[in-house]
């Protein structure tokens, strides 16, 4: 079981072998969980949406059509992920101004951790697109072809679009220090 | 090297990706420009930023709640019965019960939306797609017949992409299958048709390809391409090749692995 | 004083004799060459627009003095055992001589496209070609150092060895071996979508290569065993396929 490809237990989840997406579950939570980490900076959103994604990913298991699992996952992870940010765009900016605020009271940190923090702060400044493609590709290393399968693109323009992000990336980190 | 290069390069450059040509004209230009340079170590302080921001770790009770979820649905599943989804919301899930619909509504928004972007400028596209469709076909049929083997390879995989493939390139195929002066693209030819084997005119072809193939290579695609599709017509021609003393006796364990799926 | 007269003229004579045990033609409007040849035949790349036979060994013997060598293959029309021909922009280069007889040794563009073919027993070996190179042999080794692609070879029972200083992305790339091995390095950045099958033998590799994923279901083809992925997001066809050889894949 554990030797199965991602893609083989899925097919065996919507052939109604539903424990087989326990594995699926250990194998990817933690991933997805991060990625919504970085999109919303909210731990308990973040939760709450890595639950629904699994739970589409059961519901809906028989919509799922061989392609690659994790580019699936992230698919569905992107679609939630976008449902709630539209619902919660206000709430969002009240998100930054708490960000700006626990900026202040760590500045004592360690130099790591300041880059960490810059670099979040940097990342909340961009775009929800170019947002979510820094994430997946240099956090969670996606690669680009991977990344075009999930955003319905091409991997050429998947890759220059990465790449200008990960320059404005730069801009805006270089104004915050 | 133009700066603006450099900086379209330059991510490529840190990551490794770049051929040695590309890496040394970049080097060399990172010598020569203070400004690049500058870029280039912010990007990576940036990147070991990224790297070292370490992954977090969910509250364990995500796993418990999972579990949980995935027990109700596979009662679900067992009842055989609509379950109404009300019933069950007792746990942290309620909230996720009560969106359902709206995850629905989502899911098929994603794939309404995937259709969207090509049904708004479907006609546009419709008229495009076959003249697209159209230029292929014959870029395919005039590559086919090219002096290099490497180019009537291509034709042959550019072939295998055609969902319907006209007769034309068919027949192209087959004829590429029975007669190339290399074998390379005898065999892709064969592994092409293998996608077309819902068709008569291919299998046909495929059973006639083993009873008069020489060459051991072919011979073993073959075999494997009818076991594969499960065509019992090849039959004969395979316990020819077993008791045929001049075949290969690699070519015979593939027909002896084979063969019993066959009858 | 003397001595060194004699030295410089015996010199001047070497090298003139040397010259003329080599054949050269010119290959303006040449852009391929079909070579065929029973024993082995041996290409390297230099700058020059012409092709250049080495002679060594191929020379007529000192008896045959005033006769001249009949081949079943064809005239011989360059005093070298080969018949070499212009026929538009393709060169024909025949080796008339023998199975047995010493490795055809030629000089070639960089650029020009090559095809090797009718080498039964020999082996083929070529360096430094930035060009499209197609090998068949039966028996023979096929080598081939510094190359771009495309390539497209075929042997029986021979072995396929070749170093990539650099893949051509044009277009495929395909290694067909019945029971040798095939031995591959490419760059280790070189995008490409990689098909490899070793029906009987086994595949080894230093690349990351991704487990394949079943076609449709979980059923296994019996014995087929194709490994399908990409290198570096995807790029050229590169199609390796042994029916009893292992298949080495090596990053360079």
């Amino acid at each position: 079981m554990k030797n199965l490809t991602d893609e083989e237990l899925m097919i065996l989840v919507s052939n109604g072998d539903l424990d087989m997406m326990s594995v699926l579950f250990d194998r990817y939570h933690v991933k997805i969980f991060n990625f919504l980490l970085k999109m919303t900076r909210e731990r308990d959103v973040s939760q709450d949406i890595t639950q629904e994604v699994f739970y589409k990913a059961l519901k809906y298991r028989t919509s799922y059509k061989k392609g690659k699992f994790s580019s699936w996952i992230y698919t569905i992870a992107r679609n939630i992920f976008s449902d709630h940010y539209q619902s919660q765009k206000n709430k969002e900016q009240r998100l930054d101004e708490i960000g700006y605020k626990i900026e202040r009271e760590e500045i004592y940190q360690l130099e790591k951790d300041e880059i960490k923090e810059q670099l979040n702060k940097a990342l909340a400044q961009l775009n929800q697109s170019d947002r979510e493609l820094v994430i997946m590709n240099r956090y969670q290393g996606i690669k680009y072809q991977e990344l075009a399968e999930i955003t319905g693109s091409t991997a050429g323009a998947v890759k220059t679009k990465v790449h200008r992000a990960i320059h404005k990336l730069k801009d805006h980190y270089q104004q915050i220090v | 090297m133009s700066c603006k290069k450099t900086q379209e390069l330059i991510i490529d450059y840190l990551d490794g990706n770049l051929d040695q040509k590309e890496q040394q004209i970049v080097s060399a230009h990172l010598t020569t420009c203070i400004s690049c340079q500058k870029s280039l170590q912010e990007l990576q302080l940036i990147f070991d930023g990224i790297d070292q921001d370490p992954e977090e770790l969910p509250d364990a009770s995500m796993k418990v709640n999972f579990e949980e979820m995935l027990q109700k649905e596979k009662e679900t599943l067992s009842d055989s019965k609509i379950v109404s989804l009300q019933k069950n919301t007792k746990n942290s899930w309620r909230t996720i019960l009560q969106i359902a619909a709206t995850i629905a509504l989502i899911l098929s928004a994603y794939y309404l939306g995937k259709q969207q972007n090509n049904q708004s400028i479907s006609q546009e596209i419709a008229v495009l797609e076959k003249e697209k469709v159209q230029l292929k076909q014959e870029v395919t049929i005039s590559l086919i017949e090219n002096k290099s083997a490497s180019k009537r390879l291509q034709a042959v995989n550019y072939a295998e992409e055609f969902e319907k493939p006209g007769n034309e390139i068919l027949k192209a195929l087959i004829n590429k299958m029975f007669y190339d002066d290399q074998i390379n693209v005898r065999l892709a030819a064969a592994e092409a048709l293998t996608k077309f084997s819902d068709l008569e005119m291919v299998r046909k072809a495929l059973v006639h390809a083993l009873e008069i193939e020489q060459d051991p290579g072919m011979q073993i695609e073959l075999i494997q391409i009818l076991v594969s599709i499960e065509e019992k017509r090849a039959v004969p021609s395979m316990e020819k090749l077993l008791q045929n003393e001049e075949t290969p006796n690699y070519v015979k364990d593939q027909v002896t692995i084979g063969l019993p799926s066959l009858i | 004083m003397k001595n060194i007269a004699i030295a410089i003229v015996l010199f001047i004579t070497i090298g003139h004799v040397h010259a003329q045990e080599d054949y050269s033609q010119s290959l303006q409007g040449v852009d391929n060459v079909v070579i065929s040849s029973e024993s082995g035949v041996k290409l390297k790349a230099h700058d020059k627009n012409e092709l250049l036979i080495i002679g060594n060994g191929r020379k007529m013997p000192e008896k045959a003095r005033g006769l001249k060598a009949v081949y079943a293959g064809g005239s011989d029309n360059t005093g070298f055992g080969v018949y070499a021909q212009k026929e538009g922009g393709t060169l024909i280069v025949r080796n008339l001589k023998s199975t047995y007889t010493k490795t055809l040794e030629v000089f070639l563009p960089k650029s020009i496209n090559i095809k090797v073919e009718r080498s039964n027993l020999g082996k083929i070996f070529a360096e430094g070609f930035s060009s499209e190179i197609e090998a068949t042999t039966n028996v023979g080794h096929i080598t081939l150092r510094d190359v771009t692609g495309p390539i497209v070879a075929k042997t029986a029972t021979g072995e396929i060895n070749i170093v990539f200083n650099k893949v051509n992305q044009s277009s495929p790339i395909s290694l067909v071996s019945a029971t040798g091995a095939i031995d591959i390095s490419i760059p280790a950045n070189t995008p490409a979508n990689l098909e490899m099958k070793a029906t009987m033998g086994e595949i080894f590799t230093d690349f990351d290569i991704k487990f394949p994923v079943p076609e449709s279901n979980l059923k296994v083809v019996s014995g087929k065993k194709t490994i399908k992925t990409e290198l570096n997001n995807g790029g050229v066809e590169i199609n390796l396929k042994s029916a009893t050889g292992n298949i080495y894949l090596r990053k360079q």
